[in-house]
């Protein structure tokens, strides 16, 4: 029977060193600095937040904790002592243990094998006994609620249980410290109550959880305490979570602007609905969404990742199939029937936000790659291939995207992001579309062209062009566009015009999304 | 499926891999019903040993392709494998007058470490073990031809030829060797180690590792015991034919993927069935002997196989889609009970 | 200079053909006698085009494993046709082309429909292509055909083979589609990032359907070629086609991930292939040996190019 050494249970403990602390823990990579002197500490038996918005630095610091990275400097203690975590293997062994947002888990496998699953395959020469794997196992699974039987085989349970088998295995590797990233983010409203009294359980049990989410009202209901990041920084040190305001906690999330001056104002123009969607469904975007789109406009679309944006896109597009709803185009219904009709029927692109997987040809030149969406314009008679054309289209937008290359025959993959990106940008402008979807545009890239892509986007916008900015990033959003409209767990939950006033915006798409006050949080706070 | 399931409520039933190998089963006795009732000659004893001595060798070979597909690859060289082991196998009783148990354990021998080359290869060049098998199959299939220059081993001990031949109470020795590989394999996947690592690497690599299987390592023991029951089969056919041909093996390829497939093991890995398997290779020996016995051409075999393989290929596929919509069906569902809760 | 040969993706076949031409001219004198050359250009013309047939589907990233089957049902049928149903050899063989066109297609629309595994759909249609032909014909082979068509098969124009002017034909078409054309274009994007091609608005499933026709249709090409050649139309037709028609495209650069195709190396590829079979024979070593060699070389082929690749993208050339 597996057991637990219960610690004294609750808050803050006084004698005890804390059971995992950071101390200025920084962490660079090629242009960017992840981690910027940033400290956590993590009391025994303590449950505590981990917040910040994309970009902040949290998966950047649950590597480093769960030994994926390695910190460029500061201290990493445990139970008080200095540890040296080289690798993940190092890490189970000092008793911490992860339950990421994807499952990893074995399907065919049962229940059982799957908590037990390092004593199962870490060796090979040895007879599996599953009665007594399913027997070992039940003790774990009970401790996280699970009641159903060990022999269920795991693909035939709901997420929400997969997930629950997760931190069984964690704990069947004496996990002291679990770390949870986003665990309500794909299951129920009844599951997530599961989940926060298996975690409250745990607590009591003397395990120590930090608990990575952007939901304030679970961060109410179950955590002692807080730690903000932001840009990499702590936003605010680890705190007890009485110590803060809401307010205060949301104001420590969000970022300062960078964005400089802001760019020079449009002609408010026609604002005429050019698209009106009214209750668009796919298959993976089932929540029926509904909003409209102006000629000229910049329409924001803000989200965490994961909120459902990209898959909404995909259904505007016709790269999944509509399954209920309207959309309405210059007044007249169209049913988008795939991606290439979209492009030469509808004249919609979208850029899409993974552009080495889905947005360009990393093996083939420029030229290859600027011309695929209109290579139907730059036809001979008989089918043949206006090549020189071609070639020239792309030494156009070379030159005035200012896309940096040794040779226009390099491949596209040796490009930089930044660049990479501009040819990905490029294709589209090449299609002349009425509306563009542009998603995420300057993840991974370099300031400077963020910001020709920024102005970019503002010059198409003044052209006439109707553009969709799906963005997690808060100050580009609010320095571009028009209006926001604010995605939570895969639905529209607000629709804000933008008076580009930063700390005003900021603050309001914030409070959406991290939901409203749960009613502990009416009582902790008056 | 509409109430979301708390943690502690039974799940539901849903689309489970062993499906197929029940569904195989029941189209076996089906069939072997029909063809009883088509063609009086199906129930005799001669026709049962046919059949007998065809599933002890076509399980074999499907075995050997099941073990890969189970860690998510395939092997195009079985065939190959089996007809060189045959040869090896032959030539060393009849020329070199190795008595029959030694060269068995050498051709089975053999088998593995043609296996084992095939693995080191997928491992160390990183090629897909498509084109990989599909290179070595010719290395293997030619060494067997330039050996023999085509020309079959005739002459081989009669202490094999016999034992290929005899059966007890009417069941082929040769049937019974099968069934001990089978009940070796399902031990082996059940019950040890290996055979979790192999099951747990071909469902999810990624888990798997971090779980501590050695990836590398394994995948070269998978393809391994692939060549390794490959030469079995080559050594089981010969038995019974009594004569080591250098053409065993040229038709086992297709064969070697159908009989798993329709028998419920996933061609995407992770899950194998060693019963559907074997319901797989009878499906298909009937399904070749019943076209005999109904007198139709058996010109005509291949193209049934075929359409068969196909059929699985569907049902498989059909399979992949129905558990991929329910768990997309099950997240939105339960994320739509969540109510906005805008202040 | 050095860096330029690396990059070059025809450098590695280039090299095996001089020092392998080279060592069998000096070792083995009939190697260049008008009579061993003839041959040699046979075997080239056809393995040429069945390797292309091989390239249309390799184009988009896909296997065609039933090419063979392909060729083999369109040869028979030809034969039927010009020796049954008395057809002029013109309209037997468009016929035919036809044919392969059809059952490549099919391949490529099940493919796409019913997201079967790609392999699993060829690999079934192959043994359903064969058995429909050994069904259909009992197994019977045309030798009774025209000899206008049989007399194709010795033509030469200018001294140069018919069937090898037939096949540097097919090659430039080949070469025009895949650098000249928009649906090339579009072929060879489909093969590269599928993904992309589609969020790019090319209709992929269509290419890929488009691809397996062309493969089918070459497939029926090579076909009717070797029954001119052979003068006879057999079931066997085509058995020992699979290999080389993967490794006449490897050998040359072409890529089995798609994207990227060099007709001019395929042709040296298969060039390569003839001119070790026939060196093969010229030493007098078993033709059994053939099949060994082929799976050894194609299988250094595979890992010297890789080696290639990862060398000139780990010093960015």
């Amino acid at each position: 029977m597996a057991e637990l050494p219960v610690e004294s249970a609750g808050g803050p403990g006084g004698e005890h060193p804390p059971v995992l602390e950071l101390r200025d823990i920084s962490k660079g990579f090629p242009g960017v600095q992840a981690l910027d002197h940033v400290s956590l500490t993590l009391r025994r038996g303590e449950v505590q937040a981990l917040l910040g918005e994309n970009g902040a630095g949290k998966s950047t610091l649950i590597k480093i904790i769960t030994g994926v990275y390695r910190a460029d400097e500061g201290s990493y203690r445990i139970d008080g002592k200095l540890v040296n975590i080289a690798n993940p293997r190092q890490a189970f062994a000092q008793g911490i243990g992860v339950v990421h947002q994807e499952r990893s888990l074995v399907p065919t496998f049962t229940a059982g094998e799957n908590v037990l699953l390092e004593r199962i395959v870490g060796q090979a020469f040895h007879v599996v006994d599953r009665e007594q794997i399913h027997r070992d196992a039940r003790p774990f699974m009970e401790m996280v609620g699970l009641t159903i039987s060990p022999a269920h085989r795991v693909e035939s349970l709901s997420p929400a249980q997969k997930q629950l088998i997760e931190i069984a295995r964690a704990l069947s590797l004496n996990t002291r410290i679990l770390l949870l990233d986003e665990p309500t983010a794909s299951i129920s409203l009844n599951e997530a109550d599961a989940l926060l009294q298996t975690i409250r359980r745990l607590k009591a049990q003397g395990v120590s959880i930090l608990y990575v989410t952007h939901k304030l009202e679970e961060v109410y209901q179950i955590c002692d305490s807080v730690t903000v990041l932001r840009d990499g920084k702590n936003a605010a040190p680890t705190a007890p979570l009485g110590d803060l305001t809401r307010d205060q906690l949301i104001a420590r999330m969000i970022g300062r602007s960078h964005s400089n001056a802001p760019l020079p104002g449009r002609a408010e123009a026609e604002r005429k609905p050019v698209l009106e969607v009214a209750g668009l469904q796919s298959a993976h975007s089932p929540i029926p969404a509904s909003f409209t789109l102006a000629k000229g406009e910049i329409l924001g679309w803000y989200g965490l990742v994961g909120s459902g944006r990209t898959e909404l896109a995909r259904a505007l597009i016709g790269a999944d199939k509509p399954t209920g709803g309207t959309m309405r185009l210059g007044g007249r219904d169209v049913r988008v029937g795939s991606v290439a009709a979209a492009l030469r029927r509808w004249r919609i692109g979208y850029v899409s936000e993974n552009r080495q997987e889905e947005g360009l040809f990393l093996a083939h030149p420029i030229a290859r790659n600027v011309a695929v969406t209109v290579w139907n314009r730059l036809r001979h008679a008989i089918g043949l291939l206006d090549v020189g054309g071609e070639r020239k289209m792309a030494d156009d937008y070379r030159a005035s995207l200012g896309i940096r290359m040794t040779s226009p025959r390099q491949a596209v993959g040796n490009l930089s992001g930044g660049n990479q990106q501009k040819v990905s940008v490029a294709k589209w402008l090449a299609a002349r579309p009425e509306i563009l979807i542009i998603d995420e545009p300057t993840v991974g890239i370099d300031v400077g062209t963020k910001y020709e892509l920024h102005q970019l986007i503002w010059n198409l916008a003044e052209e006439g062009m109707s553009i969709i900015l799906i963005s997690s990033d808060m100050p580009e959003i609010v320095r571009l566009a028009d209006r926001i409209l604010v995605f939570r767990s895969n639905r529209i939950v607000a629709d804000l015009q933008n008076d580009r006033d930063y700390d005003a915006m900021s603050r309001a798409i914030m409070e959406r999304i991290v939901g409203a006050k749960s009613k502990e949080e009416v009582s902790a706070n008056g | 499926m509409t109430a979301p399931a708390s943690p502690g409520a039974p799940p539901r039933a849903r689309v489970r891999s062993s499906g197929g190998p029940r569904g195989a089963g029941i189209a076996v006795v089906v069939l072997a019903v029909a063809l009883s009732v088509a063609a009086p000659q199906f129930l005799s004893v001669d026709n049962f040993q046919v059949i007998a001595y065809s599933v002890a060798n076509l399980a074999v070979v499907a075995f050997a392709q099941m073990v890969v597909l189970a860690a998510g690859g395939m092997d195009l060289s079985v065939g190959a494998i089996g007809g060189l082991t045959a040869v090896i196998v032959g030539g060393l009783m009849e020329v070199l007058h190795v008595p029959p148990l030694i060269a068995v354990l050498v051709g089975l021998a053999l088998g593995g470490v043609a296996g084992a080359i095939n693995g080191v290869l997928v491992v160390r060049t990183g090629l897909s073990a498509f084109i990989v098998t599909l290179a070595t199959a010719s290395v293997y299939t030619g060494l067997n031809l330039g050996i023999t220059s085509g020309k079959p081993f005739y002459y081989l001990p009669d202490s094999f030829k016999s034992a290929g031949s005899l059966d007890i109470a009417g069941v082929p020795v040769l049937l019974l060797v099968t069934l001990a590989i089978a009940v070796a394999l399902w031990f082996l996947f059940s019950r040890v180690g290996l055979g979790r690592q192999i099951l747990a690497m071909g469902a999810n690599q990624r888990a798997a590792e971090l779980a501590g299987v050695p990836v590398e390592r394994s995948r070269i023991v998978v393809h391994a015991i692939a060549g390794f029951l490959a030469a079995a089969a080559g050594i089981i056919l010969t038995a019974r034919l009594g004569v080591a041909q250098p053409t065993i093996g040229t038709d086992w390829l297709l064969s070697s993927f159908a009989a798993p497939i329709i028998g419920g093991t996933l061609l995407s890995g992770g899950y194998l069935s060693i019963p559907g398997v074997v319901a797989g290779a009878l499906l298909l020996t009937l399904v070749a002997n019943g076209l005999i016995q109904l007198n139709i051409d058996p010109y005509w075999t291949q193209l049934v196989s075929g359409l068969m393989i196909l059929a699985a290929g569907g049902i498989d596929r059909i399979r992949a889609l129905t558990v991929q919509r329910m768990e997309r069906t099950e997240r939105f569902a339960l994320a739509n009970t969540a109510p906005p809760k805008d202040g | 200079m050095w860096h330029g040969l690396v990059r070059w993706d025809l450098a590695s076949v280039a090299l095996a053909l001089v020092v392998i031409c080279g060592v069998l001219s000096f070792a083995v004198p009939a190697f260049h006698s008008a009579y061993n050359l003839r041959a040699l250009s046979f075997t080239v013309a056809v393995t040429g085009v069945v390797a292309l047939a091989q390239v249309a589907v390799l184009s988009v990233g896909q296997f065609n494993l039933a090419l063979t089957a392909i060729g083999a049902m369109a040869g028979l049928a030809a034969g039927w046709l010009m020796q049954v149903a008395g057809l002029q050899w013109p309209l037997a063989s468009a016929l035919a082309i036809a044919f392969g066109c059809i059952a490549g297609g099919v391949q490529g629309i099940v493919i796409v429909r019913t997201g079967i595994n790609p392999f699993i759909v060829s690999l079934a249609l192959a043994a359903a292509y064969f058995g429909a032909m050994l069904g259909l014909s009992r197994g019977t082979s045309y030798n009774q055909l025209p000899s206008s068509f049989v007399a194709l098969g010795r033509a030469t124009v200018f001294g140069v083979p018919l069937l090898l002017v037939v096949s540097l034909v097919v090659a430039i078409a080949v070469v025009v589609l895949f650098q000249r054309t928009v649906s090339g274009r579009r072929l060879l994007a489909t093969g590269a990032n599928a993904r992309t091609a589609m969020m790019s608005g090319v209709a992929t499933n269509r290419m890929i359907v488009a691809a397996h026709v062309l493969s089918g249709g070459l497939s029926a090409v090579a076909a009717i070629m070797l029954v001119a050649r052979l003068g006879s139309a057999q079931p066997s037709l085509g058995s020992e086609w699979l290999l080389p028609s993967f490794a006449a495209p490897v050998l040359g650069g072409t890529l089995l991930t798609g994207g990227r195709v060099l007709v001019a190396g395929t042709y040296l590829g298969a060039l390569l292939l003839a001119v070790i079979a026939n060196g093969l024979v010229l030493f007098g070593v078993s033709a059994y040996w053939y099949q060994t060699l082929l799976g050894i070389i194609l299988l250094i082929a595979l890992a010297v190019e890789r080696g290639r690749q990862s060398y000139v993208l780990r010093n960015h050339l």
